[in-house]
């Protein structure tokens, strides 16, 4: 599973900044996924929650937004979306020849934390 | 409060994935990662492509992951050319960090063409730079014409897609557009080679493949 290798890294980045901002404590993450990342966003979530365990993220939430996957058809120049599975095939016209947008980000966008009322 | 971040997960692979590439650029080795499923042929499409591109004067040399085992290490090992394995333990993709550590056990001088064969996986390797300057990925007719549309963020990222024993096309149905139109749908740059290593069809294709992708590249790097 290499969502566990994901949130790994994640985590070095989030200790990095939340030291940086004398974070005491992280209530919230917000991760963006690209469909086209290969990553399962149910998947990121339980490793979250492994990871997290006694650190200052354990019990914070974690958000993940991602886009609908976005396909522009060649033949009618159609721009269409799909959310759930990947169409290869236009819902206007009927034509194979699509296009897909290269989605993969793998981004963490922000994060919410908590600061000790001293460090204010 | 809010803290913004904006940055890459894997910005620290990515980081040492460009070292890795620096390295290879400045030791003028070419560098291919090899993606697929388990039982695709990956290591039998490596064994036929060591024999051709050492008819053509080229020096290959190649860096296997495998989960557990050194099978298909032993297997290129008998061909004569360097050979690394790289044991995951049980992970499920080779990360930048592995490749480079595995670095060691080569003379990069000796080398024109490093084959990096990742573990048998089409979904995990994907996100994971190594360093590699193409990546091809490789399947073939057996596990059905379904693989580009179940899997599509692996064939979006391939520079080169292999569908291997193509010959087995007489044996079931396989609809060979069906997987071929919906990958250049997902990357409209890529290059697709049927290939069978039992008869040879498509092995001249991709070493001509290689040949140019690899002179392209060092004229590039000058």
């Amino acid at each position: 599973m290499h969502e566990m290798s994901i949130m790994q890294s994640l985590f070095k980045i989030l200790v990095e900044k939340a030291k940086a901002a004398k974070a005491q404590r992280i209530r919230s993450v917000t991760l963006r996924i690209g469909r086209l990342s290969g990553i399962e966003a149910d998947l990121l979530s339980t490793a979250f929650q492994v990871v997290s365990k006694e650190t200052m993220a354990e019990g914070a939430e974690l958000k993940v937004v991602t886009s609908p996957f976005q396909i522009k058809c060649k033949q009618c120049n159609a721009l269409f979306k799909s959310s759930d599975r990947l169409l290869f095939e236009c819902p206007e016209c009927g034509s194979k020849d699509v296009q897909v947008e290269p989605d993969d980000d793998l981004m963490v966008e922000n994060m919410e934390v908590e600061i000790a009322s001293s460090d204010l | 409060m809010q803290v913004p971040i904006y940055e890459n997960i894997l910005k620290s692979n990515d980081y040492l994935a460009e070292e890795n590439q620096d390295l290879f650029n400045r030791e003028r080795v070419f560098v291919v990662g090899i993606l697929g499923s388990p039982g695709a042929g990956k290591t039998t499409l490596l064994e036929k492509t060591i024999s051709a591109l050492k008819n053509v004067n080229l020096r290959p040399a190649v860096l296997v992951g495998d989960l557990a085992t050194s099978r298909d290490a032993e297997r290129i090992q008998q061909h004569g050319i360097p050979c690394a394995q790289l044991t995951t333990g049980g992970a499920c993709h080779l990360e930048a960090q592995q490749v480079n550590k595995a670095l060691k056990d080569f003379d990069l001088k000796t080398i024109d063409i490093l084959f990096i064969e990742n573990v048998g996986n089409l979904v995990c390797p994907t996100g994971f730079k190594l360093g590699e300057h193409i990546r091809t990925v490789v399947f073939s007719i057996p596990e059905g014409d379904e693989k580009v549309e179940k899997y599509p963020a692996t064939f979006q990222k391939a520079d080169c897609i292999i569908l291997n024993k193509i010959d087995y096309l007489t044996l079931q149905s396989f609809d060979v557009e069906k997987p071929k139109r919906e990958a250049y749908a997902l990357n409209p740059d890529l290059v697709w080679i049927n290939c069978s290593c039992a008869t040879g069809e498509g092995i001249e294709e991709w070493i001509n493949y290689l040949k140019t992708a690899r002179e392209k590249r060092l004229n590039e790097n000058g």
